[in-house]
């Protein structure tokens, strides 16, 4: 099990790579980052991606020294979702156990990478809602500036 | 051919029906080397001669018998029994033993060879390599003969007569071989993915192939003209380019101007790109991601410490201590403790997790102040407007033409911008002809991408290699199966022919007459102008057609024959035992007492005979032998039962 990207979304920010004047993205991880993010915010789970869309086995340089905080905001997400009490050691223990797993690459889980690629899902379900067919890079990063951070601060 | 020498030596019965602990040989005292020419073997009915018969064809093709219980010992004491059959096989001595447990109704081939194994046995009917597979149940009927087969040869609903010219020229052999081969085909034609076995369906696939090559020409020719239309277009827009850059050096101030506006989109673009990159680098960090995620998990951090997540002590630390002796507060443990420790210690994790945990927890807790991305966003919005500024700016400074020289540049620019258009759209054409790339595709089929017909083209000259290999293979199969059957129904039709003349010289050798002679052999052998035989004719012509096949065959085998003499009139079976011992090295005859007229006088001739009589004991019931020849001569068969040891 590894990360996994539908085609409408490789689609969507491949276009942006193409034809913009004004940046590019680093790697796919780029793409499902930005989707990702969104998705643990909204705390909902997308569609199951098929084993044909995996595009990474591991985390990517510019996200390596990342890894733990990207899997402790999965872990946060999680334990939104699901309802989980602040101070249910218990339960947050057991979801934690859930989710990682010290013998894989990435130190996830099959069922965390599971969930992870549905965050992304869906994170990329509302991106393309609120921005569709962008062209221009900074156009972009500032729409999703607007859309999905701003609105927390 | 191979040709067997067999010679049989005695046969042995150990707790089979009436036989106790028999032995029957057939090895004549004075010469060790070889059997009789002759064992006559006086047997009356109700003594066990048909079980003795079926014994020795069992042990010899190995065939198991179907009832065994029909061989178990009288005494219903007794559970286990055999039969062994002894014998030369190429000069080699060869025991072949058949077990018996008759009380789970099962038996087993033993093999002994004592020259090879010195004399241990072995599991299995162990034939030699080369003749196993010859001997087999329809081979060895024909040489452990009875009045059965006699009929069958000659009934048309049967086919002995042609099975025998088979067996014993292995004809049947290249049947065997056909299965064989059709055997090899079609496991080779499972295996195949091509599916593809016939020559219709492969000129099909071979249609298709070309069909696909023509697709890939008119592919190529495709993208050569894309290819030379955009270098067409690109060199027509460097020219357009160049006309419209001429306008301004005619406008010297305007230039000037251009050039500054042109410095300064450029350094606002590039400003973009470099806040675009910053802001991606600081939110690839999902605790600078937003102030929510920043809080959130700050206080996740905090809180996984106020809850002591993941505790300090690990399960091996709890295992280690479930096995000691003592607890560390030095109370001793005993298993009811030991079991609650080892329950308990479920819900600590292992070392492994809690580094794991450690980490999650390390990297959300102290974490560097939150970075707001305003800042950074109303820069992006500035520049953004700049760029935009710069561009209005460009076109104002083309207001300084004059008329005809700005309808001149608006005319190029309008070409520019139609060029550059036209050029988008080939090179997007291009893309979706040329790419590899999954993304683009999706949707497309290999009559839209050399990609994916070359993809094509590929996989149906494998599966044409493939499937012209399978088609070849079998059209080479069915030439091998075509000229084995020529060479059976030539070498059947050439043998057929001979064995007729050979086998009519024999009949009418032993009926003295030339009105009944074999006129064919289809299945079975059909008799010169006449409907039917009488019992003895048939039992004389399967004598003389049994004698000439192996007689041709130069096989060197025993004959076994089961009440012989019958039948037959004391005329024919005069002849029938003046001609038998000529025709094989070794005859095992098993008669009763009334076939000895006119039979024994014929066979007396040949002077290399022992005669054998087994009967019961009227005393104790058990079968016994005697090999005195008057004792034989003058044994009958309706004493059989009353008899006594003389």
């Amino acid at each position: 099990m590894s990360f996994r990207l539908s085609n409408e979304v490789r689609k969507y920010f491949k276009k942006i790579d193409a034809n913009s004047k004004t940046g590019k993205f680093k790697n796919m991880w780029d793409y499902y980052y930005l989707c990702l993010m969104v998705g643990f915010r909204n705390e909902e789970l997308g569609e199951e991606i098929s084993e044909s869309s995996e595009f990474n086995k591991d985390f990517p340089r510019s996200y390596y020294s990342n890894r733990y905080q990207i899997i402790a905001a999965l872990i946060l997400a999680e334990i939104r979702r699901q309802g989980i009490m602040k101070n249910d050691s218990d339960k947050i223990r057991k979801l934690m156990l859930e989710l990682l797993d010290t013998d894989a690459v990435t130190k996830i889980s099959n069922t965390g990478l599971k969930r992870m690629n549905r965050y992304a899902e869906k994170g990329f379900r509302l991106i393309n809602e609120k921005i569709p067919e962008p062209v221009e890079m900074d156009e972009f990063i500032k729409k999703y500036y607007e859309e999905f951070i701003e609105i927390d601060c | 051919m191979t040709n067997m020498d067999i010679k049989l030596l005695k046969i042995k019965y150990k707790n089979i029906r009436e036989f106790d602990d028999l032995e029957i040989s057939f090895m004549n005292d004075d010469d060790q080397e070889h059997p009789y020419h002759i064992s006559l073997i006086q047997m009356p009915n109700g003594t066990g001669k048909t079980t003795t018969i079926d014994l020795m064809r069992c042990a010899i093709s190995g065939q198991k018998p179907l009832k065994i219980k029909s061989f178990a010992s009288k005494d219903k004491s007794i559970d286990e029994g055999f039969f062994e059959i002894h014998g030369y096989i190429d000069n080699q001595y060869y025991v072949f033993r058949l077990n018996f447990d008759f009380l789970n109704e099962e038996c087993e081939f033993y093999t002994s060879r004592p020259n090879i194994t010195g004399g241990g046995m072995q599991k299995g009917h162990n034939l030699p390599v080369g003749i196993k597979h010859i001997v087999d149940a329809a081979f060895t009927d024909l040489f452990i003969f009875d009045g059965e087969l006699s009929k069958r040869l000659l009934k048309p609903e049967y086919s002995a007569a042609k099975d025998a010219i088979e067996v014993i020229y292995h004809l049947d052999k290249l049947s065997a071989l056909n299965n064989e081969i059709d055997s090899i085909v079609q496991d080779r034609q499972k295996n195949k993915m091509s599916g593809v076995t016939s020559d219709q369906g492969l000129t099909q696939q071979k249609t298709r192939l070309k069909n696909l090559k023509i697709t890939l020409e008119n592919l190529d020719q495709g993208k050569s003209e894309i290819e030379t239309h955009i270098k067409e277009q690109s060199d027509k827009l460097i020219g357009l380019e160049s006309q419209k850059n001429a306008y301004y050096e005619k406008y010297k101030d305007a230039k000037k101007m251009r050039d500054d506006i042109l410095a300064k989109k450029n350094e606002t673009l590039q400003s973009i790109i470099n806040n675009v990159d910053e802001t991606l680098d600081i939110i690839r960090m999902p605790t600078q991601y937003s102030l929510f995620f920043y809080n959130e998990l700050n206080d996740l951090g905090n809180n996984l410490v106020k809850l002591k997540l993941p505790k300090t002590i690990s399960t091996e630390f709890f295992n280690e201590l479930a096995d000691s002796e003592r607890c560390v507060c030095g109370e001793l443990i005993d298993e009811i403790r030991k079991q609650n420790i080892l329950k308990n210690a479920e819900a600590y994790l292992s070392d492994d997790d809690i580094a794991e945990m450690n980490s999650v927890k390390k990297s959300i807790k102290d974490i560097q102040n939150y970075i707001n991305l305003s800042t950074h966003m109303e820069k992006l919005s500035t520049d953004h407007r700049r760029s935009n500024e710069l561009r209005q700016e460009l076109n104002f400074l083309e207001i300084s033409f004059s008329d005809t020289d700005r309808k001149m540049y608006d005319t190029i620019k309008k070409e520019i911008t139609r060029i550059k258009y036209k050029i988008e759209n080939c090179s997007k054409t291009l893309l979706y002809l040329t790419t590899d790339d999954k993304i683009y595709l999706e949707g497309l089929t290999e009559k839209d991408n050399i990609y994916l017909c070359n993809q094509a083209i590929d996989e149906l000259t494998k599966r044409i290699d493939e499937a012209t290999n399978t088609v070849n293979f079998s059209t080479q199969a069915k030439m091998l199966r075509s000229i084995n059957d020529r060479i059976r129904n030539r070498a059947n039709s050439d043998i057929k022919k001979q064995i007729i003349i050979e086998s009519n010289q024999k009949i009418m050798q032993l009926l003295g007459t030339n009105e009944i002679l074999i006129g064919d052999i289809n299945n079975s052998l059909s008799i010169k102008d006449r409907d039917g035989v009488s019992q003895g004719q048939s039992l004389a012509i399967a004598y003389a057609y049994l004698a000439t096949l192996f007689d041709d065959s130069s096989h060197k085998i025993p004959f076994v024959i089961d009440s012989p003499a019958g039948a037959l009139d004391l005329e024919v079976r005069r002849e029938v035992s003046n001609i038998i011992p000529k025709l094989y090295d070794q005859l095992v005859i098993f008669i009763i007492s009334s076939e000895r007229e006119g039979f024994i006088d014929g066979i007396e001739a040949y002077g290399d005979l022992q005669y054998v009589t087994v009967y019961k004991d009227r005393k104790d019931g058990h079968v016994c032998t005697n090999f005195d020849k008057d004792f034989f001569m003058n044994f009958h068969s309706e004493d059989a039962n009353v008899i006594s040891a003389q």
